[in-house]
């Protein structure tokens, strides 16, 4: 029996015996109202019957919950476009009415630009979604293997005062001895995080060669000819993107706004418990 | 309150991811157009002689495909393309994928053309097409409608028989419009490349019902700079040379084509036949045309390898690699003889030797088919690419379905047997390499029309490989290794022509930083008589002359923890020579590398439910690339 106590099936069918009964006391008093949505009993079985048909698992608690919060948006949608009489059905007019009425909502009049100065606070507080990637412009010298004397006699080599042609050192590379402005993350798909890494680390005067940095590819004397770090374009130089993007989300905002409204009006019942 | 998209189809289980088809329509007056391209007055990156490799995946599916809208997808081309250069999509069973290793350097949507479009339409109150009888089936609640209006919209896709009323011209050309839009829209040269795509969706039945159940003919195809307005599609015409004729006439009128055909594994032997689509001989003429139109074939992808099959390579220790043979949506197995690339390499040089010319001269591809607009190329991260109906472990058959903790008392019923028979036996997979001068649609297009590329089955090692009578023996250390290869010798996708001597060839594979290390490198050496393959390069140690094999470097996995255990190659690079040439005979040679083993998805899968992996299924596998060959022949 305690065995049996464990499982979450049992949970979940205690569970919906419980909801059941404060679905009884609360249907008794509020199912007629017209102004109230009512998530009963079957209404959470079904959905927790159709999710444990596409996910092999039943839901969990926040599954549940998320389901029913899309129900009685549904809900409150459905009876909103309704009453504008767009149509009248079952289940599949409603869901379709719901979308069509989102669509309708999402479809208002474009949402006027802010004032300059909102447009920079909003800027900087998206500031991740425009930031311009640190680059990185270096040479290097590869070798597939970095055991023996032959990186630190490359290393002399550079540094002495001889003229040496860089590119004649090492092994061959398969792919290029010298990148111009490559993105950081350009740098990990290439060679890896670790190079990277060391690459910020590398302690060399500007134009001097340094490492030997090592990579998923082996081992690198690099020169790093320049370093630029992330940052932030100035609003200006790149306003209307900026502008598009504010517009895009204050348009999704206005839509989750109308939709808010609409299902405020209604006043929600969940069966065992107040909503939201 | 918490938005969250639901999915509501149930039981489209039954059916699967297929297509096919054909009908007929007026061709409209004249077309040529769409696809300008910001690249024009855009600045153009600086050409690189030696050629960098670009990665990419050049074959998914929006809610724009047919098959993809009845599985809930419901993102579009935009979707795609941001999911492409890195941003995290929802996936339709309301995960997040993120491309694994970063952003890709290009990328194709390749909606089905039948049909394009149409189903959202269908699906969206108010239009005509959402009156439709069929409409009211396929989006209603009774799964026994949904699958019978669904199953007709692939048997027309077929047939190539237009279904009244659905077959809304003005939505289709439109839609495609908005894909080459989005393409448009989406290119930025030097960083990131598109191209107007789509999937001509031919397939052949072995059923009286007209049902799925048949050769997969597919071919996505794809435009270099300038699109048509309209696509030729299975409404069209259902044979694939029928496709050929329009691309010569869309490029006799400038707008430069190819097509290139996928899933020739699930072809039941008729995508590399040796008659016409109708069952005449072939000729040199349809050699021609064939390889003027399709240079290229894809051989890795979600629905398995087209590489080769046991039954065909007995000899070749790595043949059994994510066999998938089941024909499109049925549990029918496909003919092996006629399936494979390597078989068709083949055949194709007997036929040069015996007639005079050769159809199945193709350079090689990867992709992944996801009808999700996200791709899953890596085992850790994996969720296939049919929606829906295979979103969760459970689904794909990686871990038992609850409350079984076990694999010996796994119920019957439908979502097991389609893991069983389909979505279990389903791969991470796959990538296309290109050596290009440049990330542009130029650059990348020129590359396919050279064959210079190579599929991988998800990671991004790079393989360079060339051949040359005149390579030198201190070729390996030459600073500018690249450079002078190109400078004496052919490279993948190319012809060595014989003047009596022995060729060399040079094989350099470099691994994904961001994966695992390499084990070994190989040449497949194809002629009319037969195949080899050579271990060229060794992680550790060298080719054994007799066997041609590496010694075993020892690396494995901890399937406790699907940790990689033991040492790899950063870098594998050989100077080769075929020991059994024969400078008379026609060969074709192309290089397979092989990663380190690590765990499969379904491994990981099970890892993280904390169940055995499904005993039926490989717990490891071995991740490869496949170059182009280089094609040698004899001096006259």
């Amino acid at each position: 029996m305690r065995r049996l106590l464990g499982e979450p099936l049992v949970h979940f069918i205690l569970l919906a015996g419980l909801i059941f009964l404060a679905y009884a006391w609360l249907s008794d008093r509020q199912q007629t109202l017209d102004s109230t949505i009512i998530v009963s009993r079957s209404d959470m079985e079904r959905m927790a019957a159709l999710y444990a048909v596409e996910a092999g698992a039943l839901p969990g608690e926040r599954d549940l919950r998320a389901m029913i919060s899309d129900h009685v948006q549904q809900q409150a949608l459905a009876r909103e476009a309704r009453k504008l009489g767009m149509a009248e059905g079952d289940t599949v007019v409603e869901r379709r009415l719901a979308q069509k009425m989102t669509f309708m909502l999402s479809d208002l009049e474009e949402p006027d630009l802010p004032d300059s100065k909102s447009l920079e606070a909003w800027y900087e507080a998206h500031a991740d979604q425009f930031m311009e990637p640190a680059r990185w412009s270096f040479q290097h010298v590869f070798f597939a293997d970095a055991s023996g004397p032959r990186v630190s006699e490359a290393l002399a080599q550079l540094g002495g005062t001889e003229e040496t042609d860089w590119r004649t050192l090492g092994d061959p590379f398969m792919l290029q001895r010298e990148y111009s402005e490559l993105p950081s993350r350009e740098v990990v798909r290439l060679f890896g995080s670790d190079f990277l890494t060391a690459l910020k680390a590398l302690d060399v005067a500007e134009g001097s060669w340094g490492g030997p940095v090592l990579s998923a590819l082996g081992a690198h004397i690099v020169r790093v000819r320049k370093r630029s770090e992330a940052y932030l374009p100035p609003l200006e130089d790149i306003r209307p993107a900026v502008e598009a993007a504010w517009q895009e989300e204050a348009r999704r905002a206005q839509t989750a706004r109308e939709i808010e409204a609409i299902v405020g009006q209604y006043d929600v019942v969940i069966a065992g418990e107040a909503y939201p | 309150m918490k938005m969250r998209m639901h999915t509501s189809g149930i039981a489209i289980a039954l059916i699967l991811a297929a297509c096919s088809g054909e009908a007929n329509e007026p061709a409209p007056a004249q077309e040529e157009k769409a696809q300008a391209g910001p690249a024009n007055d855009a600045v153009q990156p600086e050409p690189l002689e030696t050629r960098n490799a670009y990665f990419g995946d050049l074959h998914i599916h929006t809610r724009s495909s047919f098959d993809a809208y009845i599985f809930n997808v419901r993102r579009n081309a935009d979707d795609a393309y941001r999911f492409a250069k890195g941003e995290t999509v929802k996936h339709p069973g309301g995960f997040d994928m993120t491309i694994a290793g970063g952003p890709l350097d290009f990328y194709a949507v390749t909606d089905h053309a039948e049909y394009l479009g149409i189903l959202p339409a269908m699906d969206t109150p108010g239009t005509k097409l959402s009156e439709l009888p069929r409409a009211k089936d396929m989006f209603s609640t009774d799964p026994d409608k949904i699958t019978a209006a669904f199953q007709g919209v692939g048997a027309s896709v077929r047939s190539g028989e237009p279904i009244e009323g659905m077959n809304d011209q003005t939505i289709m050309n439109s839609v495609w419009l908005e894909n080459v839009e989005a393409a448009d829209r989406h290119y930025e040269p030097g960083v990131f490349t598109t191209f107007a795509a789509y999937e001509y969706t031919s397939v052949t039945t072995t059923r009286e019902d007209g049902t799925f159940g048949g050769g997969n003919l597919h071919r996505n195809v794809f435009f270099r700079d300038k699109a048509p307005l309209k696509p030729f599609s299975t409404l069209d015409s259902t044979n694939p040379e029928d496709l050929w004729d329009w691309m010569d006439e869309k490029r006799a009128a400038g707008l430069e084509a190819i097509a290139i055909p996928h899933n020739s594994n699930v072809s039941n032997g008729q995508m590399f036949k040796l008659e016409t689509y109708e069952g005449e001989p072939l000729t040199a003429l349809y050699a021609d045309q064939r390889m003027r139109n399709e240079p290229l074939v894809e051989v890795t992808q979600v629905k398995g390898t087209s590489e080769t099959h046991p039954d065909l390579s007995p000899n070749d220790e790595w043949a059994d690699f994510e066999i998938y043979d089941r024909l499109l949506g049925v549990y029918d197995i496909s003919k092996t003889d006629g399936s494979y690339v390597r078989q068709a390499y083949g055949r194709g040089l007997q036929l040069e030797e015996n007639e005079g010319f050769n159809p199945f001269k193709f350079g090689l591809v990867g992709a992944s088919d996801s009808h999700v607009v996200g791709g899953a190329y890596s085992e850790e991260d994996y969720w296939s690419k049919i929606g829906l109906v295979d979103a969760t472990p459970v689904s794909r058959g990686s871990v038992p379905m609850d409350p079984s903790k076990s694999w010996d008392e796994q119920p019957e019923n439908p979502v097991t047997k389609n893991a069983d028979e389909w979505f279990s036996r389903w791969g991470a997979s796959g990538l296309t390499g290109v050596w290009a001068e440049a990330n542009t649609r130029e650059a990348i297009f020129d590359a396919f029309r050279r064959k210079e590329t190579f599929a991988t089955t998800g990671p991004r090692m790079k393989v360079r490989f060339f051949a040359s009578m005149d390579f030198e023996d201190g070729l390996l250390d030459m600073p500018d290794l690249a450079a002078e290869a190109y400078r004496s010798g052919v490279t993948m996708g190319g012809d060595l022509v014989g003047d009596g001597a022995t060729p060399r060839f040079l094989v350099w594979a470099q691994r994904d930083a961001n994966t695992v290390a390499l084990q070994r490198a190989q040449v497949v050496k194809v002629t009319a008589s037969g195949e080899q393959v050579f271990d060229v390069a060794c992680d550790q140690g060298t080719p054994d002359p007799q066997t041609h094999r590496c010694p075993d470097n020892g690396a494995g996995v901890d399937l406790e923890t699907c940790s990689p255990t033991g040492d790899g190659a950063a870098e594998l690079k050989a100077l080769w020579t075929d020991p059994e040439f024969d400078p008379a005979q026609r060969a074709s040679y192309y290089v397979r590398v092989l990663e380190n083993p690590t765990c499969r998805w379904s491994t990981w899968e099970a890892l993280r439910n904390g169940t055995p992996p499904r005993p039926d299924r490989p717990e490891t596998l071995q991740e490869r690339a496949y170059t182009s060959p280089i094609w040698y022949t004899p001096a006259d």
